[in-house]
């Protein structure tokens, strides 16, 4: 098998062999390329495949942003990273369209050497390619329709972080945008913790509100997959759910990280079934034959999405077994989704039930003075959003 | 009486008659008008022949009724009426106020009527003087002493204008010369005539302020004249000019400060990574010269030749010696070049924020022009190219820090004027030293400057840049600082072929200052 190619893109030759130098290291890993423009960049991604491009952001002629959405938009499998030292404010939400990892200069080579090597690990999949392709070509992931109340309120001039922290709670598809971005000091300062409303406060409302304007606009409103809409909506609901159960089930610690995988559980099936137009398999839950989970797993690990956030997605659907030394993040989110399973629906299968048992006899779940069972129909109930009122 | 008596009486009267500032009128009982002074035709604008036997209600037309009033109560036995201020009908559009003064006689009444609107107008225009203008206001006699202070000179100053007249107003609210120098009352700057002069006056609680104040003088009777000075506090006005040029230079800073950023990033970066070649480059060597030991030690006495350089080849190999040799001279080469960019980076960043004193200095235009360029570098440079086109300059007496602002200015707006453009755009930057004067030019080939608002370009804050990329504030603070220094700014312009701004600057500073 040949060796991965890594692409870098600078108009300061000098950073370029600064950079072949430094990686040197890595000459027997990967196949390195380089190239002092974006149109040259453009040339030698059409002339051979590449895995990885790294791009300066500003530069003459074609600047990074443009490259990035042009290489994204026509070799949706390769993996984008931006090293830069500056980005325009103009730019900057372009730029977090365009790009899956953002890196500062000066960046030293272990940072960068580490998040190419990242990027060159697939995520298992039976087709990893094709569920790199489908991730990667990922800018933005629309709002539900009839969700867009809170997303409208994030947009009004006097919106407060309590607003647009709600508002990025009810949009999955900002949840996963903000959860990407935060990772980088591009888009503001480091949160205390990777909740969603810590990256709020920490980015700034007006950053945030940028961002969903964009994610907005960069995805092209092709609709939903037919049908698919009644399905959104359940995914939706459960994902509110148990992002409100978590918050119990989970340790104090683990608690932000628990709440973004509950989240995000089911991004898989925003990412495609928006405006898609490949084979879909409803029942299955698959597009072009990639189950729904892989792809956003795929996308999580694309983004830098902390890595227990991404476990706890990937693991959502595998029997857990619990150590007894703490459920953990995936341990939490598997005990909340089967809990707020039963309460929806009325019924596990078995398996499920045995394993259910198993987590409430836990005891992280044991020490705290909760009917478990009580808190996830409270939870789904809140999560519906007319039935208040009429469920009890 | 005899006719003698008679006679004298008359010309006591009519001597008192003309002796009075306004006219008398002597009416008998049934306020008929016996006897009329010149003055009192002229007051009421009637001949004495349309007046003498007729009584007042007919003859006075234009009278108010008031006068006509005062004349009955009087005569019939009424306190006599002294002063009184009523309007009477304008004459040609001109409102007139009267005053009346009017006594009983033995067998009618006399009236003292005089015009005294001129007067009244004149008291009225020196109480809006006084009590209402916003300016302080004082006036001096020919010693300096204070003979009057207005409301608003008493408000700024602390002090009453009865706690100051007669004193010296130079030793009581004029600060000392800012040398120090105890500048006596004599050498007062405001003893002579003068427009728009900048002073500090001293509070009566001792607290400095700014004035810009006027002085003309003012002739009180014979000799050396007094003076009228009027002064309005500008401590505000000041500040904010102070803090418009500081917003200004904040403003450039920091849209210079993201590009700096960039400017020192890129070579930090490059060394970091050639360094780090090195490093690697060094262990290597360092592999290979152990090798090479081992071949040269003694105990391999037996080996062959072949062998030796074998090995040694074969550690060569491993090391991709060709490559290190080849780059490693590069890495330095580089290392060492990014270092010095840095390095001529920050010491441009210290020379261009030079903070000014308060006095001019001689200073090398060509040089801050360089060093602005350095600064801005990342302003420009992917958008245009830039020729510098320097004479040979005399050293300038300028504030250095504040040409340097308007260097940049004019670059950064030369820089934004390529916005739009397909290709890189071209800025020659030239110098040229020409009699007394210098001459630099910014030449752009950018989009040009529409005739319509060529005019307004150096007011303040105006602006055609979107929000958030300029405060309108760059040209309006090169004008002021190019008056400043006694020269001036121009700008030659050909909407879609570009512009270029002149500026001129005497070489030995502001001729007058």
């Amino acid at each position: 098998m040949s060796r991965p190619r890594v692409l870098f893109v600078d108009d300061e030759p000098r950073i370029l062999d600064g950079l072949r130098r430094s990686l040197r290291a890595r000459r027997h890993d990967w196949d390195m390329e380089f190239a002092t423009s974006g149109a040259q960049a453009l040339e030698m991604l059409a002339a051979a495949a590449y895995d990885v491009i790294v791009s300066d952001m500003r530069m003459p002629g074609m600047d990074g942003a443009e490259l990035l959405t042009e290489a994204g938009r026509a070799y949706p499998g390769l993996a984008r990273v931006v090293l830069s030292g500056h980005i325009e404010p103009e730019a900057i939400v372009q730029v977090a369209m365009a790009g899956h990892r953002f890196l500062t200069k000066p960046s030293d080579a272990d940072s960068l050497t580490a998040v190419v090597d990242q990027l060159l690990l697939r995520t298992s999949s039976p087709d990893p390619a094709h569920a790199r392709r489908l991730a990667g070509a990922v800018r933005s992931i629309p709002d539900l329709p009839g969700h867009a109340g809170a997303v409208a309120a994030l947009r009004a001039p006097d919106a407060t972080v309590e607003t647009a922290a709600h508002a990025a709670v009810e949009d999955i598809g900002l949840a996963a945008k903000l959860l990407q971005l935060s990772t980088s000091r591009f888009f503001g300062g480091r949160p205390r913790n990777y909740s969603i409303g810590s990256i709020v406060r920490a980015m700034g409302v007006p950053m945030v509100q940028a961002v969903a304007e964009a994610g907005h606009r960069s995805w092209s409103p092709a609709g939903w997959y037919p049908g698919s809409e009644p399905l959104l909506e359940a995914v939706w609901r459960h994902a509110r759910a148990t992002a409100r159960l978590v918050e119990q089930v989970a340790s104090p610690a683990n608690r932000p990280h628990a709440e973004a995988a509950a989240l995000l559980q089911d991004v898989g099936h925003l990412i495609c079934l928006a405006g898609a137009a490949g084979p879909v398999d409803l029942a299955a839950g698959t597009r072009d034959g990639v189950p729904f989970r892989d792809v956003a797993v795929e996308m999580l690990h694309l983004w830098g999405v902390p890595a227990p956030i991404a476990v706890a997605v990937a693991q959502r659907d595998t029997p857990h077994r619990p150590d007894p030394a703490g459920l953990g993040v995936a341990g939490a989110v598997r005990a909340a989704h089967l809990l707020v399973t039963r309460a929806e629906s009325g019924s596990l299968t078995g398996p499920q039930q045995e394993e259910l048992a198993l987590l409430l006899a836990h005891p992280q779940l044991q020490a705290q003075p909760v009917d478990w069972h009580r808190a996830a129909e409270e939870a789904a109930a809140q999560a519906e959003p007319t039935a208040c009122g009429a469920a009890s | 009486m005899t006719i003698d008596r008679t006679a004298e009486v008359s010309a006591f009267l009519e001597a008192a008659e003309a002796a009075v500032p306004g006219g008398i009128a002597f009416l008998d009982g049934d306020l008929r008008f016996v006897r009329v002074s010149p003055a009192f035709e002229a007051v009421v604008g009637e001949p004495a022949a349309a007046l003498i036997g007729r009584p007042a209600s007919g003859a006075l037309t234009a009278a108010p009724g008031r006068l006509l009033d005062v004349l009955r109560e009087v005569r019939g036995g009424g306190a006599p009426v002294s002063d009184l201020r009523i309007d009477a009908a304008p004459v040609a559009g001109r409102r007139r106020r009267w005053r009346i003064d009017c006594r009983p006689t033995p067998d009618g009444v006399c009236l003292l009527l005089s015009d005294v609107t001129e007067e009244e107008t004149a008291a009225a225009l020196r109480n809006a003087f006084m009590r209402d203008m916003p300016e302080g206001l004082y006036t001096v006699d020919d010693a300096g002493r204070l003979t009057s202070l207005n409301r608003a000179a008493s408000e700024m100053l602390g002090w009453a204008e009865s706690e100051l007249l007669g004193r010296s107003m130079h030793d009581t609210v004029h600060r000392p010369a800012a040398d120090g120098s105890p500048a006596g009352v004599d050498q007062c700057a405001l003893r002579r005539p003068a427009a728009m002069t900048e002073e500090v006056f001293v509070r009566r609680d001792g607290t400095p302020f700014q004035v810009v104040c006027s002085v003309a003088p003012l002739h009180e009777g014979s000799g050396v004249p007094g003076a009228v000075v009027t002064f309005r506090d500008v401590t505000e006005a000041r500040r904010a000019d102070l803090e418009a040029h500081h917003d200004q230079k904040l403003e450039s800073l920091g849209r210079l400060s993201a590009g700096l950023a960039h400017e020192i990033n890129t070579p930090i970066q490059f060394v970091g990574d050639n360094t780090r070649f090195l490093a690697d480059a060094y262990e290597d060597m360092w592999q290979l010269l152990m090798v090479y030991r081992g071949c040269l030690a003694p105990e391999l006495g037996e080996m062959a030749w072949d062998e030796r350089t074998a090995r040694a080849r074969e550690a060569e190999e491993k090391a991709d010696v060709e490559y290190l040799v080849a780059e490693i001279p590069a890495a330095v080469r580089q290392t060492l070049d990014g270092v010095e960019r840095v390095a001529s980076l920050v010491r441009a960043m210290k020379s261009f924020s030079y903070k000014d004193t308060a006095e001019q200095s001689y200073a090398d235009l060509n040089e801050a022009i360089r060093t602005t360029l350095t600064v801005a570098r990342n302003e420009v440079k992917y958008v245009a190219d830039v020729e510098l086109d320097l004479g040979d300059l005399p050293e300038v007496l300028c504030h250095r820090g504040d040409l340097n602002q308007v260097f940049l200015n004019l670059l950064v707006n030369a820089a934004d004027a390529m916005e739009g453009r397909e290709q890189r755009g071209r800025i020659e930057i030239s110098t040229r030293s020409e009699g007394p004067e210098v001459v630099i030019r910014f030449t752009d080939d950018g989009c040009g400057i529409p005739e319509h608002i060529r005019q307004s370009i150096f007011d303040p804050f105006f602006t055609t840049k979107g929000v958030g990329k300029g405060s309108g504030q760059g040209l309006a603070l090169a004008r002021a600082v190019l008056d400043r220094h006694g020269g001036s700014i121009d700008v030659q312009s050909e909407p879609g072929r570009g512009s270029t701004f002149t500026l001129r600057l005497p070489v030995n500073g502001r001729p007058d200052a």
